[in-house]
């Protein structure tokens, strides 16, 4: 972590994106802040479609045609992007913040060879011959245990795990302080998966990349991050170190995440949160959690919590942050969420 | 790799022997004279009888088929009946023209068509967009021998910039003269026709350029190649003009036929002394050798761009593999 | 089946070019019915001008609102008259073309094996086949008339569609619904005609567009090139009547409104037909 914790690599502070649908504006991210320090791994976690990935594209610029930044500020090594000319994005894009992408098959082109699609990243920002762009391509490949000459090879050449393993070398080319990874094992066996984070923490090791892991699986997190966000239905609910957030979460979604881990050792079944995530062209009045949270008083209905601070390095958006220890031992029994079902999971209008 | 040549080289030549046969049975299973059709009826009765002899049409059909084939085999077309002389020395020069009038405007159709359509896609939900594709379908929808008059009508009679039809200005080259596909003349005479037919024939790989760059800009790796901060130009031509391309590889055979068919056409506008022109002079004519000759000739044209197309396609698509 | 039509007008009907098409269209059907009735004069009778002289090529005016033929013919009359032959030769040879075509296709595609290979066997030689040339050749050998027309134009036409919908009938087949009327013991015949079938009418709708667009203008293109029907008036031959008048250069009003016409109406098949498509089929749904 950066020595003098006031300069972080990466700062986003009060974010929010909305995108247009067919019935109004969708608010896909509001409020979001997030800070991370030069050589630090934190973990973003949350279901799918609560924004991590929009999140991600919007950090790398790369957001889709109806999609808008509505307020904040994204800073990257204390210069601001959202204000920044494409250019100026561009020449970030990579050499800056480099991303591991989800599903491994498309996003690498198939009519490429893979080779070349990493020597092109090179050769985009670096003042390089081909020759010398494609001798670090094959040192980059045997970096992440790809044997180099397979670089001619094409993508569908690759098994799952080594088109991975490419994707890795390719986020890695230009050796960017900040690599940004979307599910980045989602499609591989859990023997592969293992070993790609391990060789991603060498390599963490030996280059000193931030890494900001975005994923749906908490195991993943608590292996590789010390410290954790946790969205909701484009919210931040609760930020802090990840062995802390894990032993005594301090939200109930995050409650709710932690059940359903299967438990070593415990012959207790998984426990689901029931429901889904909110409409986001119409969000709720209140906490935007309220309609799927056993602990909702009227209050939460009717009122957004703030992000508050709750212990050194720890946040959460809750009314009842400071009831937590009392209401922990509820979450864990399967007929507190099992109340929720059945019922109808409309917030009464407040 | 090699055996698939060899077993799609198969397939040609046996496509071509069943369109042979098709003429044949077509041509001689007609009510009349079956003869009627091989021999000039102006012939002298005794020459008539002797050319019945040498094409053995007095012997069974399956005979004459057979014999049909082996003079095929070795490129015998017969004689023609409006000017005595074998059907395939008039043949070779028309083939040549066809050639020089639809092969160069195909390949720039397709590469114009290509941009055009990459770019339309690029810029989409435009006004440009909407515009480009406007046009396209109604130039498409357009027949080309009527977009052929008009140009005529415009560029050669109104503005008197091309001449309005031949291969050469009748009278400066000695006929068949080789001399005159090197002539300033010859080019001038291509000028428009080359450039109706391109325009036409761009119509299909742009309206489809587009509508493949379309569901290819959605791919991951086209976000991939943009968030690597590529260039727009790079991430639009490198990446997803390269993979629409696949598509529009694969109906090169379709469009050389149409481009086969449409030569027909756009020759009987332009005089152009082309295969389609002779087929269509030569049935006017009631001179069957030489229009058989030409439609074969003609269809061996497609077939041979529906193998070339299949190779090159091939060659595009890594993914392909020849068993 | 009203289903699947009913579904048609829906999809067509949403966006500004599909609705564009379909008026187009309904224009040209009711002049292909009506034509001949509201002609303002007979096709091919010679028009005189009041001193009794005989009208060559008069420009366009009240009276003769496209102007007049070399022979004095009335233009307009003759592209009200000219709808007709136009869709009657297009529309069946649509027809003949999706018969044969979704035939093939469902057969190839269910049976697969030796059926398949054999049928995508001849589906290539016809591929192989050169559109106009094959057609002239049959014409002119077999005599030329409408009928000869749509036959020799359904024979090469139904190639592109039964590719299509054979490629279809492959991942329907691999269907649960299939493995389960399999099960219940239905024949080849029910599970080909009453499962799959209705799953490629939309596939197969989107060709008759394409076949009908394709047929419109290699109708006009025959006609251009003189052998259509000659006791039939056809966009094609009046555009042909103009070529080997070789006036045509002279009165433009002869030349310009038969290629306006058969623009117009070919673009409007597209049109409904793209609009359709991009309904039916999902990788075109995109952007």
């Amino acid at each position: 972590m950066d020595a003098s914790g006031s300069h972080s690599l990466l700062s986003i502070s009060g974010l929010s994106a909305s995108y247009s649908t067919q019935r109004g504006r969708a608010s896909a991210l509001s409020e979001i802040d997030l800070d991370l320090g030069k050589g630090e791994n934190l973990g973003l976690i949350g279901e799918s479609g609560c924004g991590k990935s929009t999140l991600l594209k919007t950090v790398m610029g790369v957001m889709p045609g109806n999609a808008r930044i509505d307020a904040g500020s994204i800073a990257f090594q204390g210069r601001d992007l959202v204000s920044a000319t494409a250019e100026q994005r561009r020449a970030v894009r990579w050499a800056g913040i480099s991303m591991v992408t989800q599903s491994a098959l498309n996003a690498l082109n198939p009519v490429l060879s893979v080779g070349d699609q990493i020597a092109e990243a090179i050769l985009a920002h670096r003042d390089v011959s081909r020759a010398e762009a494609w001798r670090r391509t094959q040192a980059l490949l045997a970096m992440v245990g790809v044997a180099p000459e397979r670089a001619r090879d094409f993508p569908h050449q690759f098994s799952g795990g080594m088109r991975q393993r490419a994707i890795i070398a390719m986020a890695l080319a230009l050796e960017p302080p900040l690599v940004l990874a979307d599910e980045p094992t989602t499609a591989l066996d859990v023997v592969v998966q293992d070993q790609i984070f391990r060789s991603l923490r060498e390599l963490q090791q030996r280059l000193g990349f931030s890494l900001l892991l975005v994923t749906h699986d908490l195991a993943l997190v608590i292996e590789n991050c010390e410290r954790v966000a946790v969205m909701y239905a484009g919210m931040i609910v609760e930020t802090g170190p990840t062995r802390d957030v894990i032993r005594r979460p301090a939200h109930p979604y995050t409650l709710g995440l932690k059940n359903a881990l299967p438990r070593l050792g415990s012959r207790e079944e998984p426990i689901a949160i029931p429901g889904g995530p909110p409409d986001l062209v119409d969000p709720p009045a209140g906490c935007r959690f309220a309609a799927r949270c056993p602990f909702a008083l009227l209050r939460c209905h009717a009122e957004p919590p703030p992000l508050t601070s709750i212990d050194v390095g720890r946040q959460a958006r809750c009314h009842r942050a400071a009831e937590i220890d009392t209401l922990a031992p509820l979450a864990a029994l399967p007929r507190t969420w099992d109340a929720l079902r059945g019922q109808s999971l409309d917030a009464p209008s407040a | 790799m090699a055996s698939y040549l060899v077993r799609r080289l198969g397939h040609m030549v046996l496509t071509l022997f069943a369109m042979a046969t098709l003429m044949f049975f077509l041509f001689r299973l007609l009510p009349g004279d079956p003869t009627a059709t091989v021999i000039s009826p102006s012939l002298y009765p005794k020459a008539q009888e002797a050319m019945r002899q040498q094409f053995g049409l007095d012997r069974p059909l399956f005979e004459q088929y057979l014999l049909y084939l082996r003079n095929l085999c070795v490129l015998d077309f017969g004689f023609s009946f409006q000017t005595n002389r074998p059907v395939f020395e008039m043949i070779q020069g028309r083939l040549l023209n066809t050639l020089l009038l639809i092969l160069p405007s195909m390949l720039a159709a397709y590469l114009i068509g290509a941009v055009i359509g990459a770019m339309a896609a690029w810029k989409r939900g435009g006004g440009a967009e909407v515009s480009v594709v406007l046009t396209a379908t109604a130039l498409q929808s357009a027949p080309l021998f009527w977009l052929s008059m008009l140009a005529i009508l415009l560029f050669s009679i109104k503005l008197d910039l091309f001449p309005i039809g031949h291969i050469v200005t009748p009278g400066l080259f000695p006929e068949q003269d080789w001399r005159m596909y090197l002539s300033l003349d010859f080019l001038h005479h291509l000028a428009l026709p080359f450039l109706v037919n391109t325009l036409y024939q761009l119509c299909f790989p742009l309206l489809l350029m587009r509508s493949t760059m379309l569901s290819t800009i959605g791919e991951d790796y086209i976000e991939l190649a943009r968030m690597k901060g590529l260039s727009e130009r790079r991430v639009l031509f490198r990446h997803a003009a390269r993979n629409a391309l696949l598509p529009l590889a694969t109906t090169l055979p379709m469009i050389l036929g149409w481009a086969v068919a449409g030569s027909v056409v756009i020759e009987t506008v332009f005089s152009w002394p082309g295969l389609g022109l002779l087929m269509i002079e030569a049935i006017s004519r009631a001179d069957y050798p030489v229009a058989q000759a030409a439609f074969l000739l003609i269809a061996l044209l497609t077939v041979l761009g529906t193998f070339v197309a299949d190779l090159l396609y091939g060659l595009l698509d890594p993914r392909i593999v020849y068993d | 089946m009203a289903a699947i039509i009913l579904d048609f007008f829906r999809a067509v009907w949403r966006g500004p070019f599909g609705p564009t098409g379909l008026v187009i269209l309904a224009i040209c059907v009711a002049l292909a019915v009506l034509g001949p009735a509201i002609a303002p004069y007979d096709p091919v009778a010679r028009n005189y001008d009041a001193a009794g002289k005989l009208l060559r090529l008069a420009p366009p005016s009240w009276q003769h609102w496209l102007g007049t033929t070399l022979l004095g013919r009335d233009v307009f009359s003759q592209i009200l008259v000219g709808a007709r032959p136009a869709l009657l030769v297009g529309g069946l040879t649509a027809l003949g073309t999706v018969l044969i075509g979704v035939n093939i296709g469902l057969i190839s595609g269910y049976f697969g094996g030796r059926i398949d290979s054999f049928l995508m066997r001849l589906t290539d030689m016809f591929l192989g086949l050169p559109f106009l040339p094959f057609i002239i050749i049959v014409l002119s050998l077999t005599g030329r008339s409408l009928t000869t027309m749509v036959i020799a134009m359904t024979l090469v036409m139904w190639r592109s569609t039964a590719r299509v919908v054979r490629a279809q009938v492959l991942s329907l087949r691999e269907m649960p619904f299939v493995a389960a009327a399999r099960i219940t013991g239905a024949s080849d015949f029910a599970i080909i005609y009453r499962e799959i079938a209705p799953n490629i009418m939309p596939i197969a709708l989107v060709s008759v567009a394409f076949a009908l667009a394709w047929a419109i203008i290699t109708e006009a293109s025959i006609g251009f090139l003189g052998f259509g029907d000659p006791s039939v008036v056809s966009w094609g031959s009046i555009v042909y009547d103009a070529y080997a008048s070789q006036m045509m250069y002279r009165a433009p009003w002869w030349v310009v409104p038969p290629g306006i016409a058969i623009m117009l109406l070919v673009s409007a098949v597209y049109f409904v037909g793209r609009a359709y498509e991009q309904v039916v089929n999902p990788r075109l749904r995109m952007g």
